[in-house]
């Protein structure tokens, strides 16, 4: 029960907290539209997988090639908008969003395969196919498109994304069968759910997300080099985890968690960069968070317990 | 003879979230005594023993032990104090030797530097299981080499190793065969001789009938009364236990045994699992078909190839429309339902809430296009929890806390609630009180002359025989025997094919 009340209420409290204690102590400096701006744009490629992997969190789930499946999407779409236009690149990105889900699923719910090792060889198999890609020459984006990197343009995004999403978790099946799987998958099976066909559907989804993210990061960072969308998963997860969705998956999963979490980490980077920390500690502060959060939040076990 | 009071409960309470599974209890318990404590699943029983040996902390109340305050924080401590538990599952460590599990946790008194002086170790446990009677057990074994029996005598020996001054012996004597049980009986009685005392947990009212000479009955957490043993008696221990007088007859009375003509599923030449061979059989509309055996004749293998959820190495399920089962998810599209024995493992998912549980089969028939209104979830459950006489708050609470009868009945009304033609039973009363045991024989009953059809895999022959229209016996995979409903049926001419 006390851990059910923080999950639910620390992430916001704890993003709200966080901001104005930043706020009092930079003087207002991240109160401004420039750096709001900066916050948002950072935070949103980690907000929109963060909604988008709520369905496999939910069913406990992780999916650890995201990275590079952002860098591929970058490069598929800065080579389709090169020389065809932005309407295919984008239909290519869910694409490759869509198959990529189908390997990560296929593989290890039907060849019985951990996800995180299947999901570890994976990213590693981008990253080469990308870094040979990219090895002849920068590859950069054609001017033209600079007006997909608004923030208007990527707010409309995030908010279908959110609206599309929520609405197949709370008021679909779907959202049911994930949050179940997670919780039991044995009992789910055995109540009729295709529990294999719900897990592969889960990282489709995420896939098609990640594709479409990766398509403003490349238009962001003006085109695609060999790192493109390194650590990403790592972003994720502890977005994820910091906006309050248990590792484990089940009931206490919620679409808010990649939203809030994502806040929370870039509001933590930003404010201490503008009290002048060095940036490469960011890493570290970063680490300490997560576990600090992991450790207030996951369901521990006191003791023995007699049924 | 002046009784000294060796153990002396207060007001003892004890919730588990909305569970109340202790209520002002005041247990005091002689020197001398061998007290029996009796009480269906849920009464406390369990729960208070637990309390007193270290296993659980309790939430209000005192507990005297020796005549100083007894808190201990956990099972060493109260061994300390001179409280020693024996339970009825497993106890003993894997990988260890007979003398490591005897002296568990209590290593240092062997150490000399940085060795452990093994002779020692293995002198002093031979003594104590030559003690017990139990000199065929060699200390220096391995425990894997032994049987169940012989594992739950090397936990005695542990047990009893302290000399403890209460020795706790919680349901023990129910998993174990006739030579294990009269151990447990003599060293029972010694500790008894020696003044000290034995709180014994137990469901064999005959048992504690010979062996106590008090009885203690628990009922919904709270003591009912304490039995002395002119008072002991089988029928006064029953009607205290449920709080009213209960007929013997709690399964079906009828003895017709007849079912509709129409196959409604068909089974044949089933091979699955390690020990299911060439298994065939049909299951009628309104019939309920009792399965019984050994406890490995693969009868809880054969409840789930009937339902799709194990391979079969041959043979297939045929449903009544021509449709093979293949999978749980075509054995529920048609309707069919199946209760594990492992209640918690596989029936439930413990996290989520009554109605996440109830309503996950229905969902599919609750959904409209690509819309899911939660209310609609809860009606439906609602509506079972009402049927089912769950108790519990409303919906939303969570599974885990509910007492076994009350997750059956969550169990029960998932598949009612998804209008299940054809329901597999797998041990459905196992860990269940009388009183929603009564309840679910009264379903199974009604269900059956709607038409619809049950297999009941069933351990217990008593039930098996009450309940069933027609009861299959299978032995070593193989069908041994079909037995019809009647009068003449015994116990002993199922045990007769299950041999």
């Amino acid at each position: 029960m006390k851990t059910e009340k923080v999950r639910n209420f620390l992430p916001l409290a704890g993003l709200l907290i966080v901001f104005i204690a930043f706020a009092v102590l930079s003087g207002g400096r991240n109160l401004t539209s420039s750096n709001l701006q900066s916050i948002f744009n950072q935070s949103f490629f980690i907000m929109l997988a963060g909604i988008c992997a709520t369905f496999v969190y939910a069913h406990g789930g992780i999916d650890l090639s995201i990275g590079g499946l952002e860098g591929i999407c970058m490069l598929i779409a800065v080579v389709s908008m090169r020389n065809i236009g932005f309407v295919p690149a984008l239909i290519l990105v869910i694409l490759t969003g869509i198959v990529s889900g189908i390997l990560i699923g296929g593989i290890s719910v039907y060849g019985n395969i951990p996800v995180f090792i299947t999901g570890l060889s994976l990213q590693y198999i981008y990253r080469g196919i990308l870094k040979v890609a990219t090895s002849k020459a920068l590859i950069t984006v054609p001017n033209q498109y600079t007006w997909l990197d608004s923030w208007g343009v990527k707010a409309v995004v995030l908010v279908a994304a959110a609206a599309v999403v929520g609405y197949l978790f709370k008021y679909t099946k779907i959202g049911r069968y994930e949050k179940a799987i997670g919780g039991n998958a044995t009992a789910t099976t055995l109540c009729g759910v295709n529990a294999k066909k719900y897990s592969v559907l889960a990282y489709v989804i995420l896939g098609i997300g990640v594709g479409i993210a990766g398509l403003f990061a490349m238009v962001r960072a003006g085109g695609v080099n060999p790192q493109a969308g390194a650590a990403y998963e790592m972003d994720v997860l502890i977005a994820v985890v910091l906006g309050g969705m248990p590792l484990t998956g089940g009931a206490a999963a919620r679409v808010r968690c990649g939203i809030i979490g994502a806040l929370l980490i870039v509001v933590i980077e930003n404010g201490f960069v503008l009290l002048g920390a060095d940036p490469n500690l960011v890493d570290g502060i970063k680490g300490i968070i997560f576990i600090a959060t992991v450790f207030v939040t996951i369901a521990r076990r006191k003791g023995q317990v007699v049924n | 003879m002046e009784k000294e009071v060796i153990l002396k409960c207060t007001k003892m309470c004890k919730s588990f979230g909305p569970t109340k599974a202790l209520v002002d209890v005041d247990l005091v318990v002689n020197r001398g005594e061998i007290r029996g404590l009796i009480g269906e699943n849920g009464s406390g029983k369990s729960t208070i023993s637990s309390i007193v040996a270290g296993v659980l902390p309790y939430d209000s109340g005192n507990i005297e032990f020796l005549g100083k305050p007894h808190k201990p924080a956990d099972m060493l401590e109260a061994q300390q104090a001179g409280i020693s538990m024996v339970v009825q599952e497993a106890g003993t460590i894997q990988n260890l030797t007979v003398m490591a599990n005897i002296f568990v946790g209590k290593e240092e008194r062997f150490s000399r530097g940085l060795f452990l002086d093994k002779k020692a170790m293995k002198k002093e446990a031979q003594q104590i299981l030559d003690e017990i009677g139990a000199s065929h057990i060699r200390a220096d074994d391995s425990i894997m080499r032994y049987n169940f029996e012989d594992r739950k005598l090397v936990e005695i020996a542990r047990a009893l190793y302290e000399k403890p001054e209460l020795l706790i012996v919680d349901e023990t004597t129910t998993a174990l065969p006739h030579k294990g049980r009269e151990v447990l009986y003599r060293l029972m009685k010694k500790q008894a001789k020696e003044n000290r005392a034995v709180l014994f947990i137990s469901h064999d009212m005959d048992e504690l009938m010979d062996n106590c000479n008090a009885i203690t009955v628990l009922r919904d957490g709270r003591l009912i009364a304490t039995l002395n043993e002119d008072e002991m008696s089988i029928p006064k221990m029953r009607s205290l236990m449920i709080g009213r007088e209960i007929s013997d007859e709690y399964y079906r009375t009828d003895l017709d045994g007849s079912f509709g003509e129409e196959v409604v599923l068909k089974a044949e030449h089933l091979s699955a699992g390690e020990i299911l061979e060439d298994f065939s059989f049909e299951l009628h509309r309104g019939e309920i078909l009792g399965i019984g055996g050994l406890s490995d004749c693969g009868m809880h293998d054969l409840g789930k190839a009937v339902y799709g959820a194990v391979k079969l190495l041959t043979g297939k399920v045929i449903y009544k429309d021509g449709t093979e089962i293949k999978s749980p998810a075509a054995a529920v599209s048609k309707k069919m339902g199946y209760v594990s024995k492992n209640r918690d493992i596989e029936s439930l998912i413990l996290s989520s809430s009554i109605t996440s549980n109830v309503a996950l089969p229905s969902l599919n028939k609750l959904q409209k296009g690509v819309y899911l209104s939660a209310k609609d979830e809860e009606a439906l459950t609602n509506e079972q929890i009402k049927e089912m006489s769950i108790k519990c708050e409303n919906g939303a609470q969570t599974v885990d806390n509910l007492s076994g009868g009350n997750k059956q009945k969550v169990v029960f009304g998932k598949w009612i609630g998804n209008k299940a033609e054809i329901l597999i039973l797998d041990c459905p009363t196992r860990g269940i009180d009388i009183g929603t045991k009564v309840a679910m024989y009264k379903l199974m009953y009604r269900l059956k002359q709607e038409g619809r059809s049950i297999i009941m895999i069933s351990e217990e022959i008593p039930e098996l025989i009450g309940m069933s229209d027609r009861i299959i016996v299978i032995r070593d995979g193989k069908l041994s025997g079909i037995l019809e409903r009647s009068d003449t049926l015994n116990e002993h001419s199922v045990i007769e094919c299950m041999l």
